[in-house]
Formats: structure tokens, sequence, C-alpha cells
């Protein structure tokens, strides 16, 4: 008997994803091989709880295999989507259960500023990746902290200001602007590759 | 400019605060709504709000990962209520993981003590190399190499050479179940047939301890009916040097001993 290949080897995200809306099991087994890891430790780094990051990562990717047909390229890169599934599903997590997030500080030394590349973001390439850290870097301190604390705990303008005690009007200037310098990095990024 | 164009224009002030928080997806009730009904119907609004909402999801793509506990994809494997194959194939992939970890461990505490006991009959003098003694003062080394099939890897293969040598393999196909045929191509050309063990979907893992008298190895083979299934090769041509007999395995033919 001649060996057969896995019908999934080297298949891009959105052709694992077609096959996991037709069924096919080992597309998606090789779908949650690919972003266990990503889904896992973004759920960790917010989290700072393995177990609970655990059942969180596994909703993440439970949701993205049963709502693989209504996956729409246009709306966004597959990786963006699934780690979306994951963020948000972490956001409801630490409100639902009252879950004591990491401290935004944590989360920016230990992840988002980190120099050592992430071997999962294939989706990005390295440059970019370094890119966006240096104009993470490039934030005053105080930006950075209200844009983790809107992006990635899902607060508003008026709970990063009661977080930080700062005024309501300072909260919005600081989140603004935070993400329109990073807006801005990677137009100029873009522009002149 | 028109009236209209003076009236859009003073609209699009109005929302320009509320992008950075519409693309974060934190801004709530009434403001939400009217921010988005402006966005729908305004094309430089909604080309601006989608720049800052690439901006934003960029910050996914630099979290780092974690390898996520042992277990996870059997767990999730039960909570998709998966086909059992299919979990049962990951739970034998993890348990032949597993296995693998407990064998290098096993090998490198043996030769740990190999050393250590060579160093000791030799009385105390240091070792040369860490490719030194093992039991007898002869030279012993590891090796290990990956099984490849056009490129891809679908397991390893480790080789001990010293005075007991052996083989051991482990093998993370996929697809292929049957008999398979561990062969190895010497240096000078000659192959020999090492024995024979099963693969499971794919998977198994196997070792066998040398003939005497082996000699160096080129390259160790997975042979199946269908030809050859993956080759690892020994850059340097790794000595076989054993001087015991093979001991006899009963779970398959030939010399081996498997992992199931």
């Amino acid at each position: 008997m001649r060996r057969t290949r896995e019908p999934s080897d080297g298949a891009s995200d959105e052709a694992l994803l077609a096959g996991m809306a037709h069924g096919d099991e080992k597309a998606g087994l090789e779908f949650v091989r690919r972003y266990q890891r990503r889904v896992f430790g973004l759920a960790l780094s917010m989290l700072g709880d393995a177990a609970l990051a655990e059942d969180v990562a596994q909703e993440a990717l439970v949701r993205a295999w049963r709502h693989a047909p209504v996956y729409d390229p246009r709306r966004g890169a597959v990786s963006t989507w699934v780690l979306t599934i994951g963020r948000n599903l972490t956001i409801d997590a630490l409100r639902m259960r009252r879950a004591v997030p990491t401290d935004p500080d944590d989360l920016i030394g230990l992840g988002l500023l980190s120099n050592e590349p992430s071997p999962d973001a294939a989706a990005v390439s390295s440059d970019a990746a370094h890119s966006l850290r240096l104009a993470l870097a490039g934030l005053r301190a105080e930006q950075r902290r209200a844009l983790v604390l809107a992006y990635f705990y899902g607060m508003t303008a008026a709970e990063v200001g009661e977080a930080e005690q700062i005024p309501l009007g300072t909260a919005k200037t600081r989140i603004r602007a935070g993400l329109k310098h990073l807006r801005e990095t990677m137009t100029s990024e873009g522009s002149h590759r | 400019m028109s009236d209209d164009d003076i009236g859009s224009r003073l609209e699009c002030d109005r929302y320009a605060d509320d992008l950075p928080e519409l693309a974060l997806g934190i801004l709530t009730g009434r403001e939400r709504a009217q921010a988005l009904a402006h966005v729908e119907g305004c094309p430089s609004c909604h080309a601006e709000m989608e720049q800052l909402s690439l901006a934003a999801d960029s910050l996914l793509e630099v979290v780092p990962g974690v390898e996520p506990p042992l277990g996870f994809e059997v767990r999730l494997m039960e909570r998709l209520g998966m086909a059992s194959g299919l979990r049962e194939r990951v739970r034998r992939q993890l348990r032949l993981r597993q296995f693998s970890v407990v064998m290098a461990c096993v090998l490198l505490l043996a030769v740990g003590l190999g050393v250590g006991a060579g160093w000791l009959v030799r009385g105390g003098q240091n070792p040369t190399t860490g490719r030194s003694a093992f039991g007898t003062g002869r030279g012993g080394s590891i090796e290990t190499e990956s099984l490849l099939h056009a490129g891809r890897t679908l397991g390893n293969v480790t080789l001990y050479s010293g005075r007991t040598a052996w083989l051991f393999m482990t093998v993370d196909d996929g697809s292929w179940s049957g008999k398979a045929t561990c062969e190895a191509r010497l240096v000078d050309g000659k192959v020999l047939q090492l024995g024979t063990f099963w693969l499971d979907n794919g998977y198994g893992a196997w070792g066998v301890t040398l003939p005497a008298g082996t000699g160096h190895i080129l390259t160790a083979s997975v042979v199946t009916d269908g030809g050859v299934l993956a080759s690892a090769r020994f850059g340097s041509g790794a000595t076989a040097s054993a001087t015991m007999m093979p001991k006899p395995q009963a779970a398959t033919s030939g010399l081996g001993w498997m992992a199931r």
C-alpha cells in the first residue's frame, strides 16, 4: 500500500477553514495545532491563570471550528479572526468571573514589547512585528497602558479613567493618541515597502 | 464648497474623536449607534475606521504564543465530540510523545551512568570528550537525525554507537497503517534489515539492539509495501560497534522492542 499524504499538508488557513466547514476533522485538527499556542498564549497573557486560560482557549477554538462556514476573508486575516474570538472570550471571562486581569504593565513588559521574536506570528513578517513593537515602545507609558486596557481588557474610556484615576477626557485622549500613533506607524511602514 | 460638503465635513469632525474607540470596540450605547450610522454612510470615515481597526488588531499579532498544557488537544476533541478514531489518534500521538520523552530521559541517564562508570573504572581520570567511555572506556556517542520524506519530518532516529549499540525510532506519519521494516544502509553500501514493526495510523516507536559489528550506518529507513516511507541520514556514518548479541523481543519480528 502506498502512503498517502495528509490532505491538510501545507494548506493555507483559509483552506483549512474551508475543510472544517465541510466537516473535515483532519483539517480541523491541523487548524487547532496551528493556533492553539497563540490562542492559549493570548488568554494566559491577559488572565495570568493557566486553568482559566485553557478553558477560554478551548472555547475559542471550538467556536472557530463551529463558525468556520461563516468566516469572511474580506473582513480580515484568519489569524486576526481567531485571535479576536479568543480576546473577546477572555474579556467575557474577566467580566463574568470577575477574574483579576494581568497588570497591563506585565502584559506590556512580558509580551508586547519583548524583543524576542514571536515564532507563531507567521501572519505578520518579523519586520512588521518589530515595527509594531517599536511603535508601542514609542508611545508614552500612560498612552500604552490606556491602549492595553481598552483593547485587551475591553475597558471603555470611562473605565480606563476610573482605573487610572484620571478624568474621562484625559482617558479618551490617551486612547486616541495611542491608537493613532500605531496607525501612523503602520501606514508609514507600508509606504516604505 | 457646497453647503452639503460643509455639512458633511462638520459631521465628520463631530465623529472623528469617536472613531478610535469605535475601532477598539469600546464605544457603547447611543454614541456607538450614532458613530456607526455615520461611518456607514461616509466613505472617508469608513476608510479611516478600517485603518484604525487594522492598527488595533495588529496588537494581537505581537502577543507571544505559549504551549498549552499537555492533553489540551485531547480535551478539545472530546469537547467537540469528534469521531473516536481521530480522538484516539490524538491520544496515541500524546502517548507517543510522552514515551519518546521518557525514552530520551532513560537513554540520557544510561549514557550519563555509563560515562560516570567509565570514569570510575579508569581511576577517576577526566573523560576526554562527551563521546568518551561507555562502560568499558570505548568511545560511545548518541546521534539523532530526522526521518525525512520529501523534506517533511515524519519522526526521528536515535543511534547510540558504543559497546552495546542500539537504534530507536519514532514515526509520526499520520496516515499509513501496516507493517514497516527498518532498513539500515552502511557506508560500504551493504543494506541490513534490522527488523519489522507496526504503524497504526502512521504512528509507532521501535527500537533494536544492533547486531555485533554492524559497522558504520549511513542511513536508517522505514520501508513499507509502497517503498521507502522516510529516511534519516547520519552525516558521519555513525559507528554501531556493538560487541554484544542482540536481545530477541517478542512484540515484533526481528530484534526490536516497540511502544504501543
